[in-house]
């Protein structure tokens, strides 16, 4: 194989952690992003005309608050994890 | 970032690979368990218990696109996370808040799919069922990954691109734009599920075909290629056999790949100069196809005793030489003459699960095998043996598969075209689906097979995730002591 992937040494946990850690302005616009995803799936939920597209909402709602919950735990430092 | 023995070695995302691996393995499962109830469903009606949300025509979808988006949609989303880090020697960009909401929102995707199937949710159009509320997701989905790729791409520590980026690139692209022609519809209301499409007529049987067929280029064929240009020579631990041919192989599949699909309208009120270009675009796919697979078999040389003792690596090669078989075959098949006894028969389908099973899900767990040593930093897999049994198992079940389906649908076609001496058709249509009764119990038990090896490969690999290593006797080492 060419030397690109000559160098495909795996990482070390402590690596994985750094790329793995997220940045407070993307995380704010996401958090925002997301916010919006779950108001409009609750809007959706009490507006559908039929019960998927009912269920269409619960999802998006569902989806949006645990990856608010996500995006917080990436926001915070990851040795907080530790408490 | 610390010091290597190449220099510095970059930091790589790889939380989000391995929840891609946990997700490709799940979702195989769900898919091939589904493809074996309505394997019998076909073979038993009864199986389909009277009830809507179970019967064949609301699980097909649910079989085919779990297999294909969810299994292979993972598959390809974490090869393509994993590949495009380590060859660019940079973390993905966007952090890992695009990566995980790739992650979500992609399984989101999956699931609300799925249960508009079960729930008679569909646009109709096969491969392409998702109402617009599913497919609008998608795009948003699907732009994200295409942000994180691009960027990661354009951050690249390397001066050049390796070839497998570009396959997955491709792939990346040309669903977006075959994802957005195909769907572009109108909803009925804002507020519920139906929509209808811009097309009508033969203009919307063609869109479909351009959507359906390129899909299989595109999806099960370019983002694959790009798992082989990789997975392939890292497993061997040789280079690729021609860097040019790769590159010939590219260009040459992505250009006429996207003429193919009318193919699948020969005999229709499609003009007919359209089926014809599409039956000369596929004959000529021959040709970059089969660079591909001698590109990929060559890579093994000087290295084909590795075959003796990695059933991995076996895995990897088998799946290129169903590749070969099945891209063969299609152009066969895409022939008009060939095509008018072949059409709307179980022929098709075996051909699809020929490269289904044998290309795109044995190439899969391949890359699965390799990466997840790697990725839970173990020094190999749980058990070699299991991978040893989970190729035979699962190659005797493609075979059953294929071989039944080939019986099955010529016996088809020849039977609905079959006159006796009066001019009248020698056969009822039920009197076909009566002969076919045998065949599709023998797919349904190839199914089966290929579910239990499924199965092995999961356990095999949660034991690896675990840490878990089994004392055995390494593969081929009755044949080294007799050697010596």
């Amino acid at each position: 194989m060419n030397d690109q992937s000559a160098h495909a040494a795996p990482a070390t946990t402590q690596q994985s952690v750094d790329a793995e850690h997220a940045s407070g302005a993307a995380g704010a616009i996401m958090l925002v992003v997301l916010g919006i995803f779950a108001l409009l799936g609750i809007f959706v939920m009490a507006q559908a005309v039929d019960g998927v597209f009912q269920l269409f909402g619960a999802c998006l709602t569902l989806f949006s608050i645990f990856m608010l919950f996500r995006v917080i735990a990436l926001l915070l430092p990851h040795h907080s994890s530790d408490i | 970032m610390t010091q290597s023995r190449a220099g510095v070695m970059p930091s790589y995302n790889e939380q989000i690979v391995r929840m891609f691996t946990i997700a490709s393995m799940f979702w195989g499962v769900v898919g091939f368990l589904v493809g074996v109830v309505i394997a019998f469903q076909l073979a038993f009606p009864a199986l389909n218990l009277g009830l809507e949300w179970t019967s064949f025509g609301r699980l097909r979808p649910l079989h085919t696109s779990a297999v294909i988006f969810a299994f292979g949609g993972n598959v390809l989303l974490g090869t393509s996370l994993f590949v495009v880090q380590r060859t660019c020697r940079t973390a993905l960009f966007g952090g890992p808040l695009m990566a995980e909401f790739l992650f979500w929102g992609y399984q989101l995707f999956i699931v609300l799919a799925a249960s508009g199937y079960v729930l008679g949710i569909t646009g109709g159009t096969e491969y392409s069922e998702p109402e617009w509320y599913t497919d609008l997701w998608l795009t948003l989905v699907w732009v994200v990954y295409l942000l994180i790729f691009l960027g990661t791409l354009m951050k690249r520590k390397e001066p050049h691109i390796y070839v497998a980026n570009w396959f997955y690139l491709a792939f990346i692209v040309t669903v977006a734009m075959l994802h957005i022609g195909r769907n572009l519809s109108m909803p009925v209301s804002f507020l519920g599920t139906k929509s209808y499409s811009l097309f009508a007529g033969v203009q919307d049987a063609m869109l479909q075909w351009w959507y359906g067929h390129n899909a299989v280029g595109f999806f099960l064929t370019a983002g694959f290629l790009g798992i082989m240009y990789y997975f392939v020579p890292k497993q061997a631990n040789r280079p690729v056999y021609s860097y040019r041919l790769s590159i010939v192989h590219f260009w040459s599949l992505i250009f006429l790949y996207i003429w193919a699909g009318p193919h699948h309208l020969h005999y229709t009120s499609l003009p007919d100069w359209t089926q014809s270009l599409g039956m000369v675009f596929s004959i000529m796919l021959w040709m970059p196809s089969w660079g591909g697979m001698i590109n990929g078999l060559m890579t093994l040389s000087g290295a084909w005793d590795k075959l003796r003792t990695d059933p991995v690596l076996r895995f990897l090669v088998t799946s290129i030489g169903f590749y070969g078989m099945s891209t063969f075959e299609g152009p066969v098949m895409s022939i008009k003459a060939v095509n008018s006894l072949s059409h709307y028969t179980d022929w098709t389908i075996g051909h699809v699960h020929s490269g289904a099973l044998g290309w795109v899900a044995f190439v899969s767990f391949g890359a699965m095998y390799y990466m997840v040593p790697v990725l839970w930093k173990r020094e190999r897999l749980y058990s070699s043996r299991l991978v040893e049994w989970h190729f035979w198992i699962a190659t005797f079940g493609i075979v059953l598969y294929i071989v039944s389906m080939w019986i099955s649908g010529i016996m088809q076609g020849l039977m609905w075209r079959a006159y006796d001496s009066l001019g009248f058709l020698q056969y009822s249509f039920v009197e076909t689906v009566a002969a076919m009764h045998p065949y599709y119990v023998v797919r349904g038990f190839g199914g089966v097979l290929f579910l239990i090896g499924a199965l092995i490969m999961t356990y095999n690999l949660i034991r690896t995730m675990r840490g878990d290593v089994r004392q055995e006797r390494s593969i081929g080492s009755t044949v080294a002591v007799a050697q010596a």
